[in-house]
């Protein structure tokens, strides 16, 4: 299996959006174009997944959405992340933080 | 935006822009689409996936604010209304009331028409009855072969069994003797009612008819009183009527067939084969075959009497039909007085919740408009006439709530006082109190009040032009909303207490006048013993002649004892018999179509111990026994309907045409009216034969005497003299009648009670509204004072303002009252509404307390139009 192809750890995606919204809110496009930006080498996150984990983190309150106007003056949907998703984002983000460095712990000492 | 088309509109976005970043990478504008949406995913699944995560959201969003919604309604609300505690207390005391007085009434009929009968799928439980052709009585009961016929022949009928009841005499190791009710059932019976017993068991047709064997089952009253709730009764033998009985088992609490106070059941160890066909002294409980009602299964039943009768001309052939009656209203024998009872009061009750809702609703507008100013606020801020009718609906809620708890803890008391007071041997189950059933219909009139009283003041509230009103400052002229409103309350108020005050009017009436009835005897110096002597130990009417002779003649030797007698069928007794006569001349005429009279058997002295009068020739002496010409006693009524231009005493008559053979008897007395039905007031015609003539097993004896219930033990203690083991039953005669009249005096004293509250609220209410209209007036009456008008013309203003209203809400209510009483007279026989009495002193006591009302409201005014022009 290629690398691009391998699946992610389900709630990744939501802690990636997340994430993205910490700088500020932003439309589902530019959410998008950064996510693809900072990952698209290693692992591929479809946007078809983006748009399920924002309604899914919106669903659960972790983001608000308000209607505005895009940069060239459409109309776009503009998620901005809740008090409740920042304190969400710092727990998970930890926890796989932590998860993830042990693991690497592992893997590094079971190196030849 | 429906949840799809944001979601579309979302993801188009997307696909767009990015779209034309590929035709900026250098795709062509086509493919840049379809490569947008290559590199998107699976589009469609995306869409329906978000459409329903953002419905779900938004269901969820709604929840949460109406939620908020209501706790902020609420918290406003018992903020509001803790503000303003008299206000709160007067709405809160009135409802509480009118809600006890609901669910009081309801309460107490509970156990004999709401709660369901403990015996499995009761709706197809029927009990059925014998049709006398001329009297057209439907009760008269089956002997033990007629219902081993039509178990037979029936189709309707899935099982069938049959009891008859009456006293027996106790005996064991665990103390006195005592006299018990019990009733013997025919072996399937437990299975047709489809009980278990709560202890051991029930007795099944294996220990009915002669090869069975002498069991007995407990009630649960027995076994707690007798036995102290003894878990090894089991197994005991306890004697009935001498008999040894062996207990099997002990019923639970709610069962009480055919009536509270049975205390055991015994099995028929008769033979039904042999029993004489014309016994008939059984009533047959039939469960119906699933799926036919009562009125199918009385026509099959009818066409197999007439065939029964056919076949036995002289047993069968003296009924025609057959009823069939639900089990719950057959084991209650005063059904339909109850039912009658339940529905007036339940409605009288109903009433004055209306009044109630209305005086209310009287307040509730009177503080709408005083409260228009924080309204007027409130719409300017933005809150939208939903939210605002919402809001107020909410105060109405909480203070029904209060007033729902509080009437119901006061119905809980009420219940317990009242239930008791009736007759303990009409059939219910279980005992009445706060049960499931009273706490859902407490909680459904509750719910259902604050519709009634606080739309209205509600719905004024949030009309605009009250915001405009209120903005030009006080005192709305004479035709604005919410005085109107209120106006128009006050005039419903007062129809509805006519209403009702009149019903109460008419119930003390009746009750006065039973109180002050003449009976034609004098019950408070009469002691009964009801006695039946055992076929066993008397075999024959000489035995039977012997022992009644002596059991009187020891009476009548007792200190204290007047005079004695004895009779058949004692008066107000719920036992009324009728026979045929005939005078000489219509003799000739077929017996199908002689007249019919109430007639009773009674002894010598009857009359005497009674206290009743003879009115012309004489009573019966011994002289008239069993060998003796055949004569007869009749009352004045029947004499004044038979021979009315002469005396009958001297006369000849023809009794008895369809029991046998007719035979004459020769009239030797007229007696004074008296009353032997429960229908009071109507003192029936008479025909008295001599019980020695025509002795009967059971009787009665009645013991004239200045104080009957100190004489009781005295007359107990003879008769056991005479016969020890002989089961007695002693009745003061007040006892009897009371009984025969207690419905009428539970109904008459509750519905006074609804009257006089009704009274009270109807006065609240037009004060409430006298002194609302003054404080709305204040600054014209104010400057009518300052030009010289005189303060007593201002009052006499007011007064007539007030009065108008009461007017024409009594007449509305007189209006009322006449059409009522047409359907009430139609259900209730010797009902007159229209009874002018009754309705003067309702209208006379209405108008002096409205009058009274309106002055003190009007010297309130009188000080507040002062006041208001030395503020101005």
């Amino acid at each position: 299996m290629s690398p691009k192809e391998r699946s992610l750890i389900p709630g990744t995606v939501d802690l990636v959006v997340l994430q993205v919204l910490r700088s500020g809110p932003r439309h589902g496009f530019d959410i998008s174009r950064i996510v693809h930006a900072r990952s698209g080498e290693v692992i591929e996150i479809r946007d078809a997944a983006l748009y399920q984990a924002l309604h899914r983190v919106e669903e659960q309150g972790l983001v608000t959405s308000t209607w505005g106007r895009s940069e060239n003056n459409r109309r776009a949907k503009f998620y901005e992340l809740t008090a409740k998703g920042r304190r969400h984002l710092e727990r998970e983000g930890g926890a796989f933080r932590d998860q993830a460095r042990a693991v690497l712990r592992v893997l590094g000492e079971a190196q030849p | 935006m429906r949840p799809r088309l944001e979601v579309e509109e979302e993801l188009a976005f997307h696909l767009d822009a990015m779209a034309l970043e590929l035709e900026r990478q250098g795709w062509p504008p086509d493919e840049a689409r379809a490569e947008a949406k290559r590199r998107f995913g699976d589009v469609e699944l995306t869409t329906d996936y978000c459409a329903e995560s953002t419905a779900r959201r938004r269901s969820k969003e709604r929840r949460t604010m109406r939620w908020d919604d209501l706790r902020q309604d609420l918290t406003f609300a018992v903020r509001t209304l803790t503000r303003s505690p008299g206000y709160t207390a007067v709405v809160v005391v009135t409802l509480a009331v009118a809600i006890a007085a609901n669910a009081t009434i309801f309460g107490v009929m509970s156990p004999y028409f709401v709660r369901p009968l403990p015996y499995g799928e009761a709706d197809r439980l029927v009990q059925l009855g014998l049709v006398d052709p001329e009297s057209g009585y439907d009760q008269l009961r089956f002997s033990l072969p007629m219902i081993e016929d039509l178990r037979e022949r029936a189709r309707s009928i899935e099982a069938v069994a049959s009891y008859h009841y009456g006293t027996a005499n106790l005996a064991d190791e665990e103390g006195v003797p005592e006299r018990v009710q019990r009733s013997v059932l025919t072996g399937g019976m437990f299975d047709v009612l489809d009980v278990d017993a709560a202890l051991g068991r029930t007795f099944g047709p294996g220990e009915a008819g002669p090869a069975g064997e002498d069991v007995v089952v407990l009630s649960d009253a027995l076994w707690r009183a007798r036995y102290a709730a003894d878990a090894d009764i089991l197994g005991r033998a306890i004697r009935i009527d001498g008999t040894p009985h062996t207990v099997i088992g002990v019923m639970g609490p709610a069962f009480t067939f055919p009536f509270n106070g049975l205390r055991l059941w015994t099995p028929d160890r008769r033979d039904p084969t042999s029993v004489e066909r014309g016994r008939q002294n059984q009533l047959p409980v039939v469960r119906l075959v699933e799926g036919v009602d009562a009125d199918a299964a009385a026509v099959e039943l009818a066409a197999l009497q007439r065939e029964m009768a056919a076949l036995h001309p002289e047993t069968d052939g003296r009924f025609d039909g057959v009823s069939v009656t639900p089990l719950r209203a057959a084991l209650n024998f005063a059904w339909e007085t109850l039912s009658v009872g339940f529905t007036i009061l339940l409605g009288a009750a109903a009433f004055l919740l209306l009044i109630a809702c209305v005086n209310v609703a009287g307040l509730g507008l009177a503080r709408a408009t005083a409260r228009g100013r924080e309204i007027a606020v409130r719409t300017a801020l933005g809150a939208g006439k939903g939210r605002l009718v919402r809001q107020l609906l909410t105060e109405s809620l909480v203070l029904s709530a209060v007033a729902g708890l509080a009437g119901a803890l006061i119905a809980s008391l009420a219940i317990g006082a009242v239930a008791p007071l009736v007759p303990e041997d009409l059939y219910r189950v279980g005992d009445a109190g706060m049960d499931r059933s009273v706490m859902m219909f407490t909680l459904g009139v509750t719910l259902l009040a604050p519709l009634v009283f606080g739309l209205a003041p509600a719905w004024t509230s949030a009309r605009s032009d009250l915001a405009a009103a209120m903005k030009q400052g006080a005192g709305g002229g004479e035709g604005s909303g919410p005085l109107r409103g209120r106006r128009a309350l006050v005039v419903v108020q007062v129809a509805l207490a006519v209403v009702l005050v009149s019903g109460a009017g008419l119930a003390v009436r009746a009750f006065v006048s039973t109180r002050a009835l003449d009976l034609g005897f004098t019950p408070e110096r009469v002691l009964t013993v009801e006695v039946t002597p055992p076929a066993s130990s008397y075999r024959g009417e000489e035995e039977l002649r012997t022992y009644y002779a002596r059991a009187l003649e020891r009476l009548d030797a007792l200190p204290g004892a007047e005079a004695v007698g004895s009779v058949a069928w004692l008066p107000m007794n719920h036992e009324a018999l009728t026979t045929d006569y005939a005078l000489p001349e219509d003799a000739g005429v077929p017996t199908e179509e002689w007249s019919f009279v109430h007639y009773n058997r009674v002894g010598v002295g009857y009359f005497e111990a009674m206290g009743s009068t003879l009115v012309a020739g004489r009573p019966f002496l011994e002289s008239d026994n069993a060998g003796a010409p055949r004569v007869a006693i009749v009352s004045q009524r029947m004499a004044e309907r038979v021979w009315p231009d002469r005396s009958p005493v001297g006369a000849t008559l023809w009794v008895g045409g369809r029991d046998g053979d007719p035979y004459q008897v020769t009239v030797v007395g007229v007696a004074g009216d008296m009353q032997h039905t429960d229908e009071l007031g109507n003192r029936e015609p008479m025909l008295y034969q001599p019980i020695e003539q025509l002795p009967v097993r059971r009787r009665f004896i009645v013991v004239r005497t200045n104080r009957p219930v100190e004489l009781v033990a005295a007359v107990r203690s003879a008769l056991l003299q005479v016969d020890s083991e002989l089961p007695l039953t002693l009745r003061p005669m007040p006892d009897v009648v009371r009984e025969s009249t207690v419905a009428f005096t539970l109904s008459a004293a509750l519905l006074s009670g609804f009257g006089l509250l009704a009274l009270s609220l109807a006065a609240l209410g037009l004060s409430g509204l006298l002194a609302y209209v003054v404080a709305l007036r204040r600054r014209e009456f104010g400057v009518r004072l300052a030009l010289g008008a005189s303060p007593g013309r201002l009052r006499r203003m007011m007064l007539g303002d007030g009065l108008r209203l009461v007017v024409v809400g009594a007449g509305l209510g007189l209006a009322l009252v006449l059409v009522l009483g047409r359907v009430a007279g139609s259900v209730i026989p010797g009902i007159d509404a229209s009874d002018p009495l009754t309705l003067s002193v309702a209208l006379g006591v209405l108008l002096a307390v409205a009058g009274g009302a309106s002055w003190i409201a009007t010297a309130r005014g009188r000080m507040e139009a002062a006041e208001a022009l030395r503020a101005e």
